[in-house]
């Protein structure tokens, strides 16, 4: 990707950059390639713009020998009805808004151009989607949409396809809190969200029982070091419920269990300090998440470490343990590690101490096995 | 105007290949306007079973590309935002003399390996130059003929090529017409005709009116019988076109034609052979002149893209 960054335009990498480090949203670039006659320089890309937790793909051409003119965007052939452009369409403030929009005076120079220009493209959008909704003929979605709408960041979209597989797909963030000051020292450079995803079908009016939407819950990759919405049992979808109905119940038992997370944290912490006590100090630990931590350990003349893996639902899931030989390497020169193991001792009602006690014990036994499987591996090898 | 749709767009072959000339050519995008008229088309074979199709109330009407006029820079006549500036297409279109009943029909955009259809800009052009085509047509600017075919569709052609592999260049494209639709307006494909010679082509020949810088052969213009019913200015005219077909023809009048015929033949033979064979030679220099200054041309422009390059700050690696 670098290099096909070199090929771009200085000006036209300026904003690309700009856009890829200063975006709030996690905007990507897919590829990148060439609309000239001279194939190495390279003037449009393929950006995966984020929405409705998913993806829409726009090409951005720009002119290699013009790079100070403004970018026209190609939408998918699904979107050919999104026409963000023709302000003097609509009588009402159409002028005003074109001379608002980011494409008004371009200045090419400016490298956060682009950004205001996928920023408002993708502002765009969504109202483009929320009025392809709206256009629905079908009285349960029309309800929802005037119910929940109001909430900030609410995104919906239509999914198309035969008349059957039809529906609307709703993201809606979650918990009015900030999941980035939960724990101190929290490295998450994004904002991170939790969405409940539900996808209504479509139904027309003759149906009179709709079918409950298929819901989900969608978090920010970087929470999963906390928290992982797979572990949360959503509360069922009864008969003739609405999503008004549904959310606040659904946000209090995620806003629970999120502080419990946030508690196992602690729980964690302590596992780890309780590790120092019996195997020494660990040579490595995760100090804000608490999730993982190695500590060397030898017997007789054999030295290995010993990589914990400890789970969000720790204690009551028990941590993971990997053994990896100091001693021997296999064929590619990476040393010898051991499968991960679950199978040993354990009860989540344990003093911490007592935990590491039985964990020590069992390895104890464990590393004897391990140590001739490294030796037997090593001896393979000459 | 409501009702008149396009079923169609005829390019001249001589067009199409033209356009798609200046944009293999051309270093980066390309885009124009299209010229040409509308033309009703001649209404499907009648059938005698069922009334009601044959009485179709809509014109069936085609667009005749006929001419295009390209801008050597993106967006010559349209802003970032895609608004078209009437007064400077306006002034660009007179620097150059149309043939007559050639107008603006819409525009083109030629872009290398892209998605082949109307992007954002594109379709913000379109709309904004089908209304000025319609104030255009408003004002009364062209012939009682265009004007009143003149529909506020504008034809938009989307040129895209790509090279694959073995250096064989694909060249794809597809004509739309702007249509407005209940919410705003939409780019609907069109079928592309492009019109050659031969008999597939026939129906069209009527449509074709021949236009030259070479003078009209005033033949018969001895009879003065004929020439005394017209007017001044026609007489003017027949004139000043034989002065400047005298210069062609190197004096050589056209009476003297006559002279081919009798018993003097044979003499006046090798002056017109002479003629012929100096006529040859000039068109040879012609065709040479044409290929150095094509060469002149073509060395110019990619001196010109490459400081277009080092502008936009691209290193070349290739000597």
């Amino acid at each position: 990707m670098s290099g096909a960054f070199e090929s771009l335009p200085p000006l036209i990498a300026a904003q690309l950059n700009y856009l890829l480090a200063h975006s709030s949203l996690p905007v990507k670039v897919e590829q990148i390639w060439s609309g000239c006659k001279n194939a190495q320089y390279s003037d449009r890309f393929t950006l995966l713009v984020p929405f409705c937790l998913d993806h829409i793909k726009w090409e951005i051409i720009y002119n290699a020998y013009y790079p100070s003119a403004a970018p026209d965007v190609v939408f998918p052939s699904e979107d050919e009805d999104f026409h963000p452009l023709p302000f003097l369409e609509d009588d009402e403030g159409g002028e005003a808004r074109a001379d608002k929009s980011s494409l008004c005076n371009w200045d090419g120079k400016d490298p956060s151009r682009l950004l205001a220009l996928i920023h408002e493209m993708r502002y765009l959008y969504i109202h483009h989607q929320r009025r392809r909704v709206g256009e629905l003929d079908d009285p349960r979605l029309k309800f929802e949409i005037n119910t929940v709408l109001s909430r900030e960041g609410i995104e919906v979209c239509r999914i198309s396809g035969t008349e059957r597989t039809e529906g609307v797909k709703f993201a809606v963030p979650l918990l009015d809190m900030d999941l980035n000051k939960l724990v101190p020292g929290c490295p998450w450079r994004k904002q991170q969200k939790i969405h409940l995803q539900a996808v209504f079908p479509v139904t027309r009016k003759h149906l009179s029982a709709p079918s409950p939407p298929q819901i989900k819950l969608v978090s920010s990759p970087d929470l999963k070091m906390l928290f992982t919405v797979d572990d949360v049992k959503l509360p069922p979808w009864l008969n003739g419920m609405c999503m008004a109905e549904y959310l606040p119940n659904l946000e209090e038992k995620l806003q629970e269990q999120i502080l419990e997370a946030v508690k196992a944290v602690g729980a964690r912490r302590q596992f780890i300090e309780a590790l120092a006590t019996i195997f020494g100090r660990p040579l490595e630990a995760d100090p804000v998440f608490c999730r993982t931590a190695t500590v060397l350990c030898v017997s007789g003349a054999f030295i290995f470490l010993v990589h914990f893996c400890i789970p969000t639902q720790f204690p009551k899931h028990q941590p993971i343990l990997t053994l990896e030989s100091s001693l021997h390497v296999d064929l590619q020169g990476r040393p010898i590690k051991s499968l991960p193991m679950m199978e040993y001792p354990w009860s989540p009602r344990w003093e911490t101490g007592h935990m590491v006690e039985r964990i020590f014990e069992f390895l104890v036994e464990e590393c004897l096995s391990f140590k001739s499987y490294c030796i037997e591996a090593s001896s393979r090898q000459q | 105007m409501e009702g008149i749709s396009i079923q169609k767009v005829s390019i001249w072959g001589t067009t199409l290949a033209s356009v798609i000339q200046r944009f293999s050519s051309s270093g980066g995008d390309v885009d124009g306007v299209l010229l040409g008229h509308f033309g009703r088309l001649l209404p499907p074979e009648l059938t005698d079973d069922d009334p009601s199709s044959s009485s179709s109330s809509s014109p069936l009407l085609s667009a005749f590309i006929t001419n295009y006029f390209c801008f050597g820079m993106p967006m010559g006549f349209y802003d970032s935002l895609g608004r078209v500036d009437s007064r400077l297409l306006d002034r660009v279109l007179s620097l150059v003399k149309w043939p007559e009943n050639c107008t603006v029909l819409g525009w083109f955009s030629a872009r290398r390996n892209s998605g082949l259809r109307p992007s954002m800009r594109e379709h913000a052009v379109s709309v904004s130059l089908s209304k000025v085509m319609e104030a255009l047509a408003r004002g009364g600017r062209f012939s009682e003929n265009s004007q009143e075919l003149m529909a506020d569709r504008c034809i938009f052609m989307l040129f895209s090529s790509s090279a694959g592999s073995h250096a064989i260049h694909n060249h794809e494209y597809r004509a739309y017409t702007l249509e407005p639709k209940s919410r705003g307006h939409v780019h609907t494909r069109t079928p592309v005709e492009v019109v050659n010679l031969g008999p597939a082509f026939r129906s069209q020949y009527n449509l074709f009116s021949p236009e030259s810088s070479f003078p009209w052969m005033p033949c018969g213009s001895e009879n003065s019988k004929v020439l005394e019913d017209k007017s001044l200015i026609n007489s003017r005219r027949t004139s000043r076109d034989s002065a400047a077909l005298g210069g062609l023809a190197e004096g050589y009048k056209l009476e003297r034609l006559r002279q081919m015929v009798g018993p003097n033949a044979e003499r006046h033979k090798s002056e017109l052979e002479q003629l012929y064979e100096s006529m040859l030679l000039k068109l040879e220099g012609l065709a040479e002149l044409v290929e150095k200054s094509s060469v002149g041309i073509l060395e110019q422009e990619n001196r010109n893209l490459e400081l277009k390059a080092k502008v936009a700050g691209l290193e070349s690696t290739t000597p």
